[in-house]
């Protein structure tokens, strides 16, 4: 038996990963609806940077890891292949081993941190991920974050892989935007430094121009949602920042997609058809939607009680759209994506009111009969307003839920304890 | 009209029937490991003693509690947390924050002046702070469970215990009996650190007055005492058997819901 390569092991998880989202493309395009049009889409897109990390690492050429919302603007602007520590363990739903990945994990963290993070590092410790040529770390907004870092740093593959860290200001001043521009123009002199990719400021310029049209669609989109009944449920049309701020940033075809998603559910809206089978309770979900939940939970708050996501904490933004007119505009405006439309770090990210102002704009503009607050266990940041955010939504005459959960570890939270809690709630509060 | 309403718990069952809005009879039995048996004979034993012939008798029922689903004649399941409110408020009506600790759970909720919940948290994930907790607690100190609530009541120095998990807080009494601390400053102790947690479990959904405890503890008058130092409030003593308030509220809902029908 011919003994695997390290770099056949480093790949073993991306190669398994790719093979079945090949399965759900072929899945999707034997009897093809709107919605598995655009799953197909978005799976076509996610093989797709897979394959470009594989031929990376395959034929030696530069790639980077980074962090969800480094100004992913940057890296097409470079054509630098980038990868996020994060995806693996959020995909990594799709592979039978993630329970086993999980468990590797617990070796390494105690289990008050976040799954995602600690799996990621599991990743990295077990030698099952590639090692890049550069990172792109990330300060805000979780501790967690800061823990990858240090592991990062003790690990002797991969403590002397060059690593960038934009320092996130704590203020929302002009003062504070000037200085994360200067921190997006440091990060651009790093990347180059260390992956001989250059940056092209006209390309730069047109990958904002076409990110702005995506923005700007998802605006078109989310009034849509506000529809009643709301024309789409959880998953697809919440991976509005996966889509303009993920794998088709800057990318016509991203665009072309948001255009597809807004053709589907303008037809809905104007027949009155929503995609529950009959809405009953619309529902703020003011965190992430993880894989799994996707499959197991959400399907069912729709059958079971009319239950629908109307919007959660990554489907809304507020749409800021970038001054292309001069290079000291275009940084200014991609500090101000990356501090004040990015999710989870526009929220954590400084004072409480972050989060209170969203669940009030969000309650009023998609009449919104609860919110739940999952309460992941790694986001601690966000737990230190969870009483504010009671209040908040009490003022509001609005019930409100806090769960207590991990979105990722089953065995930390049960997808039944989670039924039953809503349950509870709905039947508890009048709305079931 | 007859209604009843029926709270199935991990510990026990509870029956209660009313007539034209007044309590007729009640009756709280241990829980057995089939939930509708323990609805049977629960309903029947109140059935019973109403003075009735048979379930006919009963215009309308609602089921409530872990095992509601369960209950075979229920005409509906309704949330303990909806059943409790409304029980409690019934009793009392200016209660605004009711603190249902079960056999198996504990609960707090807030409602509105119209008896209606506002919000609510809900321990359910260990027995810690429970009827269970207490039962574990007796068997090791060899007292019952009235036993236990009068020993609190003569705490001099009521130990500290921090552990709330009720395995390891029987670790620690163990080792305060070895080290020989008084008996009744180790149950005071025990009361107080329940009463700390639920103190916490209240903050979270805001203390408003009046209070008032429900569920088989809420018979323990040492924990009452040791909750109100806590909350630093008076918890208003409710003038029929806390342990029924679920079903109580159970049976008001069942009598509302016959109303809409007639």
């Amino acid at each position: 038996m011919q003994q695997q390569t390290l770099q056949e092991k480093r790949l073993e998880k991306l190669l398994r990963e790719r093979e079945i989202i090949e399965l759900m493309v072929k899945a999707f395009t034997q009897s093809p609806t709107e919605d598995d049009k655009l799953n197909t889409d978005l799976a076509k897109v996610t093989l797709e940077h897979h394959d470009r990390i594989i031929r990376c690492v395959k034929e030696g050429k530069p790639f980077i890891y980074s962090y969800y919302a480094c100004a992913p603007e940057i890296y097409a602007a470079m054509d630098l292949p980038w990868y996020s520590f994060l995806e693996l363990p959020f995909t990594g739903a799709l592979l039978p081993t993630l329970q086993e990945d999980i468990d590797g994990s617990d070796k390494l963290f105690a289990n008050d941190l976040c799954t995602i993070i600690r799996v990621a590092a599991y990743y990295i410790e077990a030698d099952l991920v590639p090692v890049p040529n550069a990172i792109v770390g990330l300060i805000h907004p979780c501790d967690g974050t800061t823990i990858l870092h240090q592991l990062i740093a003790s690990n002797e593959n991969w403590r002397n892989v060059p690593m960038f860290a934009a320092d996130p200001p704590y203020w929302d001043d002009e003062r504070s935007i000037d200085y994360y521009a200067g921190e997006l123009r440091r990060m651009v002199s790093f990347l180059e430094e260390h992956t001989g990719h250059r940056m092209d400021m006209d390309r730069l310029r047109e990958v904002i121009k076409e990110g702005n049209k995506q923005f700007e669609l998802w605006m078109e989109y989310n009034e849509l949602r506000r529809a009643v009944p709301c024309p789409h449920g959880y998953g697809i049309g919440m991976q509005m920042s996966g889509v303009a701020q993920g794998y088709y940033v800057g990318d016509p075809r991203g665009t072309a997609w948001l255009r597809d998603l807004i053709a589907d559910a303008e037809k809905l809206v104007r027949e009155k058809r929503g995609k529950a089978p009959k809405e009953r309770i619309r529902l703020f979900w003011f965190d992430v939607v993880s894989l799994e939940l996707s499959f197991e939970l959400f399907p069912w708050l729709e059958q079971e009680w009319g239950a629908v996501i109307v919007m959660d904490m990554f489907g809304y933004c507020p749409y800021t759209l970038i001054d292309t007119s001069n290079e000291d505009a275009m940084f200014r405006g991609l500090a101000k994506r990356a501090l004040f439309d990015e999710p989870m770090i526009r929220q954590a990210r400084g004072v409480a009111e972050n989060f209170l102002a969203d669940i009030r704009r969000v309650i009023k503009d998609y009449k919104i009969d609860c919110v739940v607050w999952p309460g992941h266990m790694g986001h601690k940041d966000g737990s230190a307003s969870v009483g504010l955010m009671r209040e908040t939504c009490r003022e509001l005459g609005v019930p409100f839920l806090h769960i207590g959960m991990d979105l990722f570890n089953k065995r930390y939270t049960s997808v039944d304890e989670i039924k039953n809690k809503l349950s509870q709630f709905f039947t508890a509060m009048g709305l079931g | 009209m007859i209604v009843g309403g029926c709270d199935i718990g991990s510990a026990t069952g509870k029956a209660v029937i009313m007539n034209n809005g007044t309590i007729v009879s009640y009756t709280i039995i241990p829980s057995t490991t089939k939930p509708e048996l323990t609805a049977r004979m629960a309903m029947d034993a109140a059935i019973e003693k109403a003075g009735l012939s048979s379930l006919g008798n009963l215009g309308y029922i609602v089921g409530t509690g872990y095992g509601r689903l369960k209950v075979p004649f229920a005409n509906e399941n309704i949330s303990e947390i909806t059943c409790h409110a409304r029980g409690a408020q019934w009793l009392c009506p200016t209660v605004r924050t009711v603190i249902d600790i079960g056999g198996q759970d504990c609960k707090v909720t807030s409602i509105s002046d119209s008896g209606k919940v506002l919000e609510f948290v809900m321990n359910d994930r260990c027995a810690a702070g429970t009827g269970r907790f207490f039962e574990a607690m007796a068997r090791v100190l060899s007292c019952g469970l009235e036993g236990l609530s009068t020993l609190s009541l003569q705490g001099k120095n009521p130990a500290v215990i921090s552990s709330q998990c009720s395995v390891f807080a029987e670790s620690e009494v163990i080792t305060l009996v070895n080290e020989g601390v008084d008996l009744a400053d180790i149950v005071a102790g025990l009361h107080n650190s329940v009463a700390g947690r639920l103190n916490s479990m209240v903050g979270k959904v805001g203390l408003v007055e009046d209070v008032a405890i429900t569920g088989g503890c809420a018979k323990n008058e040492g924990l009452v005492k040791a909750l109100e130092a806590k909350l630093r409030v008076k918890v208003k003593r409710l003038p029929e058997d806390p342990q029924i308030v679920g079903a109580l509220g159970a049976a008001l809902i069942a009598r509302e819901k016959l109303d809409k029908k007639s």
